[in-house]
């Protein structure tokens, strides 16, 4: 028995001795990306929430103080955060269902691989290669109140012209379909890898067993496309609350704060008020809300799983 | 004995080296000054920034950034508290605001005294009244600006209305301008065609909209303390001038929505806008358009207009030049700021450029001397610009909120442009202005 005993802790010291080994040539792979994750999204966490609970001394030739928590409670009183806090929200409620909903889509329609699909699908996929900022431009043309092209067919076609960019009460919504326009290929992508390898012999078996579309689609299409939705709805979920191109280039936050997100209203303070304590204190707040809605999603789809 | 040879050899590169590298001076120019400096060359005949080092020795490396990336930069740089640029151009009303930022070095311990009295009999008073506070001299002015009306002819003439004249006197008031451009308007809507009455060419910026409420006498929309906003934004006269634009862009509509100041000289140019208020600085650009054949139509320069309930108001001040706090040659620094006030060097700026200059003495003579000043368009300097820059021309208001004050209100005519109510939005931006304002009164008190 004894011998057995020695016997199996040679053999798990051999296994303990080669996993340490194995483990120790993993952790040496990993260290660039570490150091990456570290440099490029610990420190400015970090930074920013340390950068919060200072502030600038004008009686000091704009030094920095440590103040504790003072800005946030200066923002919890500031009318204008709440009111940005609120757009932040509206415009996430709306721009992510939207843009996953319409990837999902067309992601089904166009997972095939006969030509005319590949066609269409290439269509699709050609916004992926305007950057956010070009794209921001195009699109402020084509919306201009008086010279843009969209304009210009709505007078053709004996229809009244529309403000869009300029009033508070489309701006949001051109912004949101700016954002969809440049977004929604992008997510199809990872939808269409998601869908491409789920085994056909599924939808076989299903046919077989008198399955509709529907039926398909609801019983094995999306459970199966489960873990690239979760990471499609939190990858998106994070690139809209942290949006900030189309605002900087077409809206500056109006009219009327109607696109005041609070990315903007961070990039203002910083920027343009040169007033970085509150700026950071805004980012951290955004990245702890962040965090506690990615938290939500995972764990709802999680639960179902 | 070869290793000492090759040590000395070392060293004396090493040395010769940082000699190299302390007499070269970083600075931050907006992207115009390239420009500004080729054309200054073609002219003069010779280079600003070389002849500046052939009489110094020092080099300038000269770094560009586009209007709004140029604040920017110097918010980062002085944020680092990083010692370069050495030296940079400042937008003149916020020379206060980054003094008590500390992004400034003042200059009195540079010049004497008498250097500075020179300094301010030469220069036009608005320029040396931002630059001052505090009786401290924050930078030097360089540049100035004041407005003037281009007027489109052509459009007058289908009209039937005759344009204004050259000619302070004879300054309209903003209801003809309005009832000039609602007939434009008119007379080509019948062809189906959709022009624009007025435009302004920084529209929104306070820069340009400032003349309409201190035209009323509405006041810069600060207090004289520069610390509060309350009760300076939103008087009555503020009012009263955003109601007036109001009814401008979404009442008689004869102001276009969704052109940026980037956009409005091209849609003058374009032969689409009959009244076009914009600074002398277009005036090279419509020139050059009219010497391609681009320019399809005469045109004119005018007074900018005024309420006749209140008095003329120009819009003045423009880019000036600092020194670093945290630059370790602040004095060769200074020797630039110097070399670029010089009466010669100014002369031959506003000669080249046509930009107008702070430098007064250096500007006039200039006008005196050179005869392409008594030919059109170059005749308006003598005739509409001294004089504004002289009698009509009010700074905007000198207040460390600056930097806040003209985003916001910059969003506040932007928002009345595009029909917000005038005076619910006055009382909003004034109510955060304030509140913004509350850390800076923290400086006033020593806090």
């Amino acid at each position: 028995m004894s011998k057995l005993w020695r016997g199996s802790a040679t053999l798990s010291k051999v296994y303990s001795k080669k996993y340490l080994k194995n483990a120790r040539i993993a952790y040496l792979f990993l260290i660039p990306s570490m150091l990456g994750l570290i440099i490029f999204r610990i420190f400015p966490i970090v930074y920013s929430f340390i950068g919060s609970l200072f502030s600038v001394s004008y009686t000091r030739g704009g030094s920095l103080v440590f103040t504790g928590l003072q800005n946030y409670l200066d923002l919890f009183q500031d009318p204008l955060f709440w009111h940005s806090l609120k757009i932040t929200l509206i415009f996430n409620l709306f721009v992510n269902p939207i843009q996953i909903v319409i990837a999902l889509i067309l992601a089904v329609l166009l997972n095939g691989t006969n030509l005319s699909t590949r066609i269409i699908r290439t269509l699709f996929l050609l916004p992926l290669g305007v950057s956010v900022v070009i794209a921001s431009t195009i699109w402020g043309i084509l919306l201009n109140p008086h010279e843009g092209l969209i304009n210009s067919v709505l007078k053709t076609l004996g229809l009244p012209m529309q403000p869009f960019l300029t009033s508070p009460n489309q701006a949001l919504w051109c912004i949101i379909l700016i954002a969809s326009w440049c977004g929604i290929p992008y997510w199809m992508i990872f939808l269409l890898a998601g869908l491409q390898n789920i085994p056909s012999e599924y939808y076989e078996s299903a046919k077989i067993d008198g399955a509709n579309c529907w039926q398909v689609f609801w019983y094995i299409t999306l459970p199966l496309l489960r873990r690239p939705l979760v990471f499609v709805l939190v990858a998106d979920t994070s690139a809209n609350f942290l949006l900030f191109a189309p605002i900087f280039v077409l809206t500056r936050g109006g009219p009327q704060w109607s696109t005041n997100l609070l990315m903007y209203e961070a990039y203002t303070s910083a920027f343009i008020y040169s007033d970085f304590p509150r700026a950071l204190t805004i980012t951290s707040i955004l990245l702890l809300m962040l965090l506690v809605v990615v938290l939500i999603e995972i764990k709802l789809l999680q639960k179902e799983e | 004995m070869k290793r000492k040879i090759l040590m000395g050899l070392l060293l004396g590169l090493l040395l010769i080296g940082t000699l190299v590298n302390a007499e070269k001076i970083v600075v931050f120019f907006g992207d115009w000054m390239q420009s500004n400096f080729e054309l200054y060359k073609q002219v003069n005949g010779y280079d600003l920034l070389e002849k500046f080092k052939e009489e110094t020795g020092i080099e300038i490396e000269p770094v560009y950034y586009p209007f709004r990336e140029l604040f920017q930069a110097i918010e980062v740089r002085m944020q680092a508290k990083s010692s370069e640029p050495d030296v940079f151009e400042v937008d003149s009303p916020l020379s206060v605001s980054y003094y008590v930022r500390g992004y400034t070095q003042p200059l009195d311990a540079y010049f004497s005294k008498e250097e500075i009295e020179e300094i301010k009999k030469k220069m036009f008073p608005a320029t040396i009244e931002i630059a001052t506070w505090d009786g401290k001299l924050l930078n030097l002015p360089f540049e100035n600006s004041s407005q003037v009306m281009f007027i489109n002819k052509d459009m007058f003439k289908k009209a039937g209305i005759e344009p204004p004249e050259m000619d302070v006197n004879k300054r309209w008031t903003w209801k003809q301008v309005v009832d000039a451009a609602l007939k434009i308007q008119e007379a080509y809507r019948k062809e189906g065609k959709e022009v624009w009455g007025l435009l302004f060419g920084q529209v929104s910026r306070p820069y340009q909209m400032l003349p309409l409420p201190q035209s009323l006498g509405g006041g810069s929309g600060v207090s004289p303390d520069g610390y509060h906003v309350w009760g300076y934004l939103n008087n009555e006269k503020w009012k009263k001038a955003f109601d007036w634009w109001y009814k401008a862009c979404n009442v008689w509509k004869i102001v276009p929505k969704g052109v940026t100041p980037e956009e409005t000289t091209y849609l003058f140019l374009s032969g689409k806008v009959a009244m076009f208020i914009q600074g002398t600085w277009d005036i090279p650009t419509v020139v050059q358009a009219e010497k391609n054949g681009e320019l399809q139509f005469e045109w004119g320069l005018a007074p900018h207009p005024y309420f006749k309930e209140g008095k003329p108001v120009t819009p003045t001040n423009s880019w000036h030049l600092a020194v670093n706090p945290y630059s370790k040659k602040k004095e060769l620094g200074v020797k630039f700021l110097k070399f670029m006030a010089r009466d010669d060097i100014i002369a031959d700026w506003f000669r080249a450029i046509g930009q107008i200059v702070a430098n007064r003495e250096a500007m006039m003579k200039v006008l005196e001397t050179d005869p392409k000043y008594k030919e059109f368009p170059w005749t308006v300097y003598k005739k509409i610009v001294v004089y504004e820059l002289q009698n009509t021309a009010v700074p905007r208001p000198k207040t460390p909120l600056y930097l806040e004050w003209e985003d916001l209100v910059t969003k506040a005519f932007e928002d009345v442009r595009n029909g917000a109510d005038p005076s619910a939005t006055l009382d909003n931006y004034a109510r955060i202005l304030e509140r913004m304002a509350a850390k800076y009164r923290k400086y006033k008190e020593g806090k």
